[in-house]
């Protein structure tokens, strides 16, 4: 190569590299100004596995009818507020009938479709689905809390404590209220259904004695008994000054034959048993006295000035429904729990971002970081952790007056963990 | 000890009469229809709901609200005879206990979705008071309601006994075609027939309804009355009248002895228990008729 030209070529290897060199060292150019995301309306979707026409739809229902409500005034409002903009919760309800067989299938769609969060009300759901909701990751919200699904926690959350731990918390108040010096030690029975439901309670029949109560015996009826002279006549004869009860339907048959036979022991109905229903059934003075355990407010004592009552009037106002609240026993279990999964929606989604990304995981952590939730009053404020599902430990107790009326008798007090001091409970 | 059991005997009784009131309703359709109808549970609950619906929404007095709810139930019995079972007639046996089940269900939806599941009041028929006969506590609702019932199946097998309608309608149930060919308006008779069942099932219905409520689940006690049907004779009036206290006897007394054995709950089998040993025994019941085919 000449000289000239090796000159040439040293020339153009500077000039490109001094070239190269600037556009590496240029500043870059300001990236254009990112558009805020437009405020969006998403829809998130859970599943409700609910007996609306079975056995048990004379507790389910009410429950139902709050929980749809609540929904739909937010709802026909524009929904609920996220920092994306709106969401609607969307509640696919099912009709199992208190069949379980029924509610696999629709429980393996809803997995299938990837939904997040499935709300239950029967114990056989509860306990059938619990492992396959931990598989899955799907949060099963319970309206019904059943204690072998609560304990050992897992994907299974109540709003209000156990039937085990409501009877804790019955016996409690028997032993705070109980003249003990001018009537002894006071007995306590159970009547109940001869189903696992009806014998939730009975794995912590213990804490009676723990505490100095004297548990003097169980009676089983069927769910829909004409007559029990006989359970009566053992009742009588075992002297009960309390018997518990967790039926739901036959109230009016015990109240009855109770009176008939002169036993005056008195009636304690369950967590999801009504009181104010069956007064007109049994009549007012064969209601009289008895109580009522309650982890939910009970709506028909609730005073009408109270945030719960004025919240509700104002929902069923506003969709033009005509419901008569105060027999809806059970309503406050429909609206705490859909108010909860409202909110843990709202924090899942400004939390992630986009609705697709609303998992059981993501739900399952939001309820895990809850704490204090408000439901208006209907139960204690909600709060769970790695170790509780039952997001209040509290109950009120009430009692039919001989005018009538229910009144409250006890404010929330919070009870003995039957789950945890029970192993009986958990399973 | 004895005051128990003989306290067990005569509410067991009692409330075994109601039983027979809801089995007549079943026997008078087989009486005459040969069929085994499973919705008289369901038909007993849309009769009562319509009464309360009368007295509670339209602000009837008690006894006009229970003819208006005897006057639909007829209507219904009837149409359901008349537009479902009877294009049935002469297919096999099977299919027609199946749309019984079908029309079992589509009244339950029916009722759940015209008044809901709550429990509601039904107000009280008689005096909510007891009664002492001897040393017997016996409550005036249930003795009531036992000798109300107890009347129905009398007039109702009179009337089959004793009146031309009655006897048309067992001449169509010995032989269709024999009691047509005499004159017999047979369509009349099968209609007749679930028209008075329908009429039967809603006076149960308001007597059951008063003593425990009304709420759907109240049909399920038609099935109470199935041991009583088998006891008693599938065709036989008499047979319901007297095997529906001897049931109720041994549902009382089979919770009164049994359940402390086995931990409760044993007195409602008891009757289906029975009801299994007949079959066995004696599968035409006490009063109902032997069939015996030449071949």
């Amino acid at each position: 190569m000449t000289k000239k030209k090796m000159y040439c070529l040293i020339s153009v290897v500077i000039t490109l590299s001094l070239v190269l060199g600037c556009i590496s060292c240029a500043p870059k150019a300001a990236a254009p100004a990112e558009k805020p995301a437009a405020k969006r309306t998403v829809t998130v979707t859970v599943g409700a596995l609910l007996d609306e026409s079975g056995p048990t739809a004379t507790s389910t229902l009410p429950g139902v009818y709050g929980l749809r409500d609540f929904n739909d005034y937010v709802n026909k409002k524009g929904g609920l507020d996220w920092s994306g903009g709106k969401v609607i919760v969307q509640v696919e309800e099912y009709d199992n009938r208190y069949d379980p067989s029924l509610s696999l299938p629709a429980y393996e769609k809803w997995a299938a479709r990837g939904i997040p969060l499935i709300i239950t009300h029967q114990s056989t759901d509860n306990l059938g689905l619990k492992d396959r909701a931990a598989r899955d990751q799907i949060v099963i919200l319970t309206l019904s809390p059943t204690s072998g699904a609560l304990m050992p926690p897992g994907w299974v959350f109540a709003t209000y404590p156990s039937y085990a731990d409501s009877f804790t918390g019955f016996l409690d108040w028997v032993k705070k209220t109980w003249d003990w010096k001018g009537k002894g030690t006071p007995r306590v029975a159970t009547l109940t259904w001869d189903t696992a439901y009806g014998k939730a309670h009975m794995c912590a029949v213990d804490y009676a004695k723990e505490i100095g109560i004297d548990y003097v015996g169980t009676e089983y009826t069927t769910t829909l008994p004409t007559d029990i002279t006989p359970q009566v006549t053992r009742l009588k004869a075992m002297k009960a000054d309390y018997v518990f009860t967790q039926a739901v339907t036959p109230i009016a048959v015990y109240l009855k034959d109770f009176k008939r036979l002169g036993f005056n022991g008195r009636l304690v109905v369950g967590l999801n048993t009504g009181l104010s229903e069956w007064i007109p059934i049994a009549g007012v003075d064969t209601a009289a006295g008895t109580l009522s355990v309650k982890g939910l407010t009970m709506i028909s004592a609730e005073p009408e000035d109270s945030r719960y009552m004025k919240k509700a009037r104002e929902v069923t106002e506003f969709l033009g429904v005509t419901r008569d609240l105060r027999a809806l026993t059970f309503y406050p279990n429909g609206t705490s729990g859909i108010m909860l999964i409202q909110d843990i929606i709202v924090r899942a989604l400004d939390k992630v971002g986009d609705p697709d990304k609303v998992t059981g995981k993501v739900l399952y952590d939001t309820l895990l970081e809850t704490k204090k939730y408000d439901t208006l009053g209907a139960t204690m404020p909600l709060s769970y952790d790695e170790t509780q599902r039952r997001g209040s430990m509290g109950i009120r107790m009430y009692e039919a007056q001989p005018d009538g009326n229910v009144t409250m008798i006890q404010d929330w007090m919070v009870v003995h963990d039957a789950l945890k001091h029970y192993p009986e409970c958990a399973k | 000890m004895v005051t128990g059991i003989i306290t067990a005997v005569i509410t067991g009784a009692l409330i075994g009469c109601v039983y027979s009131l809801i089995a007549l309703g079943i026997v008078l359709i087989y009486k005459t229809t040969q069929v085994f109808n499973l919705a008289q549970g369901e038909m007993l609950l849309i009769g009562t709901w319509l009464t309360w619906t009368m007295i509670t929404v339209a602000n009837l007095p008690f006894w006009l609200s229970l003819i208006i709810a005897l006057l639909f139930s007829i209507l219904l019995g009837m149409l359901i005879e008349r537009f479902i079972l009877r294009p049935m007639l002469g297919q096999p046996l099977l299919p027609i206990i199946m749309i019984t089940i079908g029309i079992f269900s589509l009244l339950r939806g029916i009722s759940i979705y015209f008044w809901g599941g709550e429990v509601q009041s039904f107000p009280p028929l008689f005096p909510i008071e007891v009664i002492t006969i001897g040393f017997i506590p016996v409550s005036t609702h249930l003795l009531a309601a036992a000798i109300m019932a107890t009347l129905l199946v009398i007039v109702t097998y009179a009337y089959f006994r004793f009146t031309r309608g009655g006897l048309a309608m067992m001449a169509t149930a010995e032989n269709v075609m024999i009691a047509q060919s005499l004159g017999t308006n047979v369509k009349a008779a099968f209609s007749r027939s679930w028209a008075i069942s329908a009429m039967v099932g809603t006076l149960s219905g308001v007597l059951l309804g008063s003593i425990m409520g009304i709420f759907f689940g109240l049909s399920d006690l038609s099935f109470k009355a199935f041991p009583v049907i088998i006891l008693g004779g599938l065709e036989s009036i008499p047979g319901v009248l007297v095997a529906g206290p001897i049931m109720g006897i041994c549902e009382s007394l089979g919770a009164t002895f049994l359940d402390p054995m086995v931990g409760g709950g044993i007195g409602d089998i008891v009757p289906y228990v029975v009801m299994l040993i007949v079959l066995v025994i004696r599968p035409s019941g006490l009063f109902g008729y032997k069939i015996i085919e030449r071949v």
